[in-house]
C-alpha cells in the first residue's frame, strides 16, 4: 500500500479518555486520522482529551454515535475502545451493525467467558474487531517473530519473557484491582503470552505462581512456564514490583542461533525537570510508535477487506492461555492447555 | 611464608578439572602432588598438559603426601571418590552435585562432619561479589519481605560425559538446578518445601536438555530455576547465571556475567569482565583445611542442592509436584 491515503480513516469515535485513550489519539494523530469525537463518562476528562484532538466531547456513548453515524465509507468509520477491562463487552455489544473497524484494549476480557462474550458481540455485529496486542507491533518483537518464523518456530527449544516495572498510575489503579484488570496474568502478562501463542501456539501445560499482594489487593508479580513437551520450555516473568524504568527482554534459543532483546527500557530516560522532585521525563526513542504501528495495520487490513492483525479468536486464546496461569498460581498445580473446546 | 598446601586431584574428567590444576600450578598457597583417574586416555593428557604425576587412589594421594583432595571426576564418581578421601582422612571440595543418590551422599557427609574433615561443596558463585551483595541486601532487609525468586542458569549443552545419565545422573537438572538451589538457599536461609518441574525438549538419547522448574517454600515465597543447555553452538560463550529477588520494598539482581568486551571476531564471542571465582573458591577451602575451619559452601550445602536436583527428576518423571527431603538443611548457617 502506497501513502495515498490508506494511511487511515477519515475519523475515529474514542471512546475513553483515559491513559490508553490519551495514548491511542495520540497514536491516530501519528497517522493522520483525525478524532472525530472522545466519549468519556467524566465530561471534563472527556473535554480535556477532545480538546487536545481538536474532536467533540461526549459523555454518552449513545449519543455520540447519533452525532457521529458510523459504518463502512462514512465519516466515522473507526471506534476505539479504550475503557477499563471490565466495560469491554458492554461496549462493543452497544455498538450497531456494520462493517467497519473496532479497535479494543487487551485483555479483551477478564476471564475466558468475557472474552467469548466480547468476541460474540463483534460476531454478532459484523465488524471487524482488531485487539490490540501492541507488543506484537514493536519493531523488535515483530524482528524476532518474523526470524522464528523464517528459521524454524519448531527448532526454538527455549525462550525467557520479561515484563516488569512499578506500578502503572490508573484511574483509582483499577490494574491493581484483579476483579477490575484481572491481575498480573491478564494484564501484563498477557502480553507475552499473547507473543508466544503467535510464535509457538498454545503449550501442553503451564505451572505459575504469583504473590506480592498488598491487603486486599491483588498479586503484583507473577511468573509462569509453558511447556511445549518435546519441542521447548518458555518462562515468563511479569513485574509490577521493579522500582525501575519498565523494562523488557526476550531471550530465544534454538538449533539455529539466539535472539536476545537485552533488558531494556523502551523509553528515554530524562533527567527530572526542576523542581519535578526526582520524576523521571520519558519520550519514546522511535519515530512511529507501535501504537501508530498497530493502528495503521489494523486500518490497513480493514481496508483491504481482510481479518484483523489481531483478531477476536488470537485475543480470546490469549485470555485463556492468563486465565489457566492465575488458575495454575491460585491452586499451586501445573495446569494442562484444555484443548481448542471453546 | 607457610609452605604450600599438597592437593590432589581425585577425577579430572569435570569441565573444571583443567582450571583447578592451573590454579594449583599458580597459587602460592597450593601445589599438586598428584591425581586419579579412572580414564587412561584422559589420564594421559591431563598428565602431559600439568606435568602431575597419576596415581592410583586416594590412598596413594595421602602416602604422596597429599592433605586434601579435589574430587572432580564425572558425576558417578563422586561418591565413591568421597568415600576414599574419607577413608584416607582427606579433607575434599568435590564438584556438584555430590553423587547421584542423596541417601548415598548423606552417609559421607555425616562421615566428614564425625572426623572432624572439611568438605567443601564447589558452588563458586557464593563467591561473586553481586551475589554475596544480594544475599546481604536481603539478609539486612533492605528489600523487605521476599516474595519470589527468578534466576536462570542457561548454557550450552557441555558434551562430554555430561549427556550420558549412567555418568552425569541426568540431564540440564544434574548439572545447572543445583547452583540456583545452593544460592536461593543460602540467601533464603531455608530449603524449599516441593518443586515441580515442566518438560522442554531433550536431547537424542532422551537425556533432558530443556526443562522449568517452580520451587514452593515455606510461607509462600517461590522461585523459578531455569537450568537449560539452550545456547546453541553459535553462542559467544558457554552461558551465564543470574538472579533477581523480589521483596515487597524493591527488586534486586544479580548478573555476575553481565560485563563483557564484545567481540567480533570470527566467531564472534565475549571476553568476560568477570573475577576469578574458582580461585576465590579455591583460596576458601585451602584456609578451611589449614585452619580446621568451616569452607563458605559445605558437604550439608551440597546436600541440600542434591535433594532439590532428585526432587526435580522426580516431578519431571510423575508429572507432579515433588516433595524435597529437608533433613540437614540447606542454608544451615556456616
Amino acid at each position: 500500500m502506497d501513502a495515498s491515503g490508506v494511511g487511515g480513516p477519515r475519523g475515529v469515535l474514542l471512546v475513553g479518555a483515559g491513559a490508553m485513550g490519551r495514548v491511542h489519539a495520540d497514536a491516530w494523530a501519528e497517522i493522520d486520522a483525525p478524532v472525530a469525537c472522545v466519549v468519556d463518562p467524566d465530561g471534563g476528562r472527556a473535554r480535556a482529551l477532545a480538546d487536545r484532538a481538536g474532536a467533540h466531547a461526549c459523555t454518552d456513548l449513545q449519543a455520540a454515535l447519533a452525532r457521529h453515524p458510523i459504518g463502512r465509507g462514512r465519516a466515522v468509520e473507526a471506534v476505539d475502545v479504550c475503557v477499563p477491562t471490565p466495560a469491554h463487552v458492554s461496549v462493543l455489544a452497544a455498538l450497531p451493525a456494520g462493517r467497519y473497524l473496532v479497535v479494543t484494549e487487551r485483555p479483551l476480557g477478564r476471564d475466558p467467558a468475557e472474552a467469548r462474550a466480547a468476541a460474540s458481540a463483534a460476531r454478532t455485529a459484523g465488524y471487524d474487531l482488531f485487539v490490540a496486542h501492541v507488543v506484537r507491533f514493536f519493531p523488535a518483537y515483530r524482528a524476532i517473530a518474523e526470524t522464528v518464523r523464517e528459521r524454524g518456530a519448531d527448532d526454538v527449544w527455549h525462550a525467557r519473557l520479561t515484563r516488569i516495572g512499578p506500578a502503572p498510575r490508573g484511574a483509582g489503579d483499577w490494574f491493581l484491582d484483579e476483579g477490575r484488570s484481572g491481575g498480573i496474568f491478564l494484564d501484563l502478562m498477557i502480553h507475552d503470552l499473547d507473543f508466544a501463542l503467535d510464535l509457538f501456539g498454545p503449550p501442553g501445560a503451564v505451572v505459575a505462581r504469583a504473590g506480592g499482594a498488598q491487603a486486599g489487593g491483588a498479586a503484583r508479580h507473577g511468573a509462569a512456564w509453558l511447556s511445549y513437551p518435546g519441542r521447548r520450555v518458555v518462562h515468563l516473568e511479569a513485574s509490577w514490583m521493579y522500582d525501575g524504568p519498565f523494562t523488557t527482554a526476550v531471550d530465544l534459543n534454538a538449533a539455529w542461533g539466539t535472539l536476545a532483546l537485552e533488558p531494556q527500557s523502551p523509553t528515554l530516560e530524562l533527567p527530572a525537570a526542576d523542581g519535578d522532585g526526582g520524576g523521571r521525563r520519558a519520550r519514546a526513542p522511535l519515530a512511529r510508535t507501535p501504537y501508530g504501528l498497530e493502528l495503521e495495520a489494523a486500518w490497513r487490513a480493514h481496508a483491504a477487506g481482510k481479518a484483523p492483525p489481531v483478531d477476536a479468536d488470537a485475543a480470546v486464546r490469549a485470555v485463556r492461555l492468563a486465565s489457566l496461569c492465575r488458575d495454575s498460581a491460585r491452586l499451586g498445580r501445573t495446569l494442562p492447555w484444555p484443548g481448542d473446546a471453546p | 611464608m607457610t609452605a604450600r598446601l599438597p592437593l590432589g586431584m581425585l577425577g579430572v574428567a569435570h569441565v573444571h578439572a583443567a582450571g583447578y590444576a592451573a590454579w594449583l600450578r599458580a597459587a602460592g598457597s597450593a601445589s599438586l602432588v598428584g591425581f586419579v583417574e579412572p580414564d587412561d586416555t584422559l589420564a594421559a593428557a591431563f598428565a602431559r598438559a600439568t606435568g602431575a604425576r597419576r596415581l592410583a587412589d586416594a590412598a596413594a594421594l595421602a602416602a604422596a603426601g597429599a592433605r586434601a583432595v579435589i574430587v572432580a571426576g564425572d558425576n558417578a564418581q563422586s561418591g565413591p571418590a568421597l568415600a576414599g578421601a574419607l577413608a584416607s582422612g582427606l579433607p575434599a571440595l568435590a564438584e556438584k552435585p555430590l553423587g547421584l543418590d542423596p541417601d548415598a551422599t548423606a552417609p559421607l557427609v555425616r562421615g566428614f562432619a564425625a572426623a572432624g574433615l572439611p568438605l567443601a561443596t564447589a558452588f563458586p558463585m557464593r563467591f561473586a561479589p553481586s551475589v554475596t551483595a544480594l544475599r546481604d541486601a536481603v539478609r539486612a532487609g533492605e528489600l523487605g519481605e521476599v516474595v519470589a525468586l527468578v534466576g536462570e542458569n542457561v548454557g550450552r549443552f557441555p558434551g562430554l560425559w555430561f549427556g550420558d545419565p549412567a555418568r552425569s545422573g541426568g540431564g540440564c537438572l544434574t548439572d545447572h538446578v543445583s547452583h540456583l538451589a545452593d544460592l536461593f538457599g543460602w540467601i533464603l536461609g531455608r530449603a524449599p518445601v516441593a518443586v515441580t518441574t515442566v518438560p522442554g525438549c531433550d536431547l537424542d538419547n532422551g537425556t533432558e536438555r530443556t526443562a522449568g522448574l517452580v520451587l514452593d517454600y515455606p510461607d509462600g515465597v517461590y522461585a523459578t530455576i531455569d537450568p537449560s543447555w539452550a545456547r546453541p553452538e553459535s553462542y559467544p560463550t558457554w552461558g551465564g547465571l543470574s538472579l533477581s529477588v523480589v521483596g515487597r520494598r524493591g527488586t534486586g539482581s544479580a548478573r555476575p556475567f553481565a560485563r563483557r568486551v564484545d567481540a567480533w571476531l570470527l566467531p564472534p564471542r565475549w571476553l568476560r569482565d568477570v573475577d576469578d571465582l574458582d580461585a576465590a573458591m579455591l583460596a576458601d577451602f585451602v584456609r578451611a583445611v589449614r585452619s580446621g575451619g568451616v569452607p563458605r559452601a559445605t558437604g550439608m550445602d551440597g546436600l541440600a542442592a542434591l535433594r532439590v536436583v532428585r526432587a526435580a527428576q522426580a516431578s519431571l518423571r510423575s508429572g507432579r509436584p515433588s516433595a524435597v527431603d529437608r533433613t540437614g538443611g540447606a542454608g544451615e548457617e556456616a
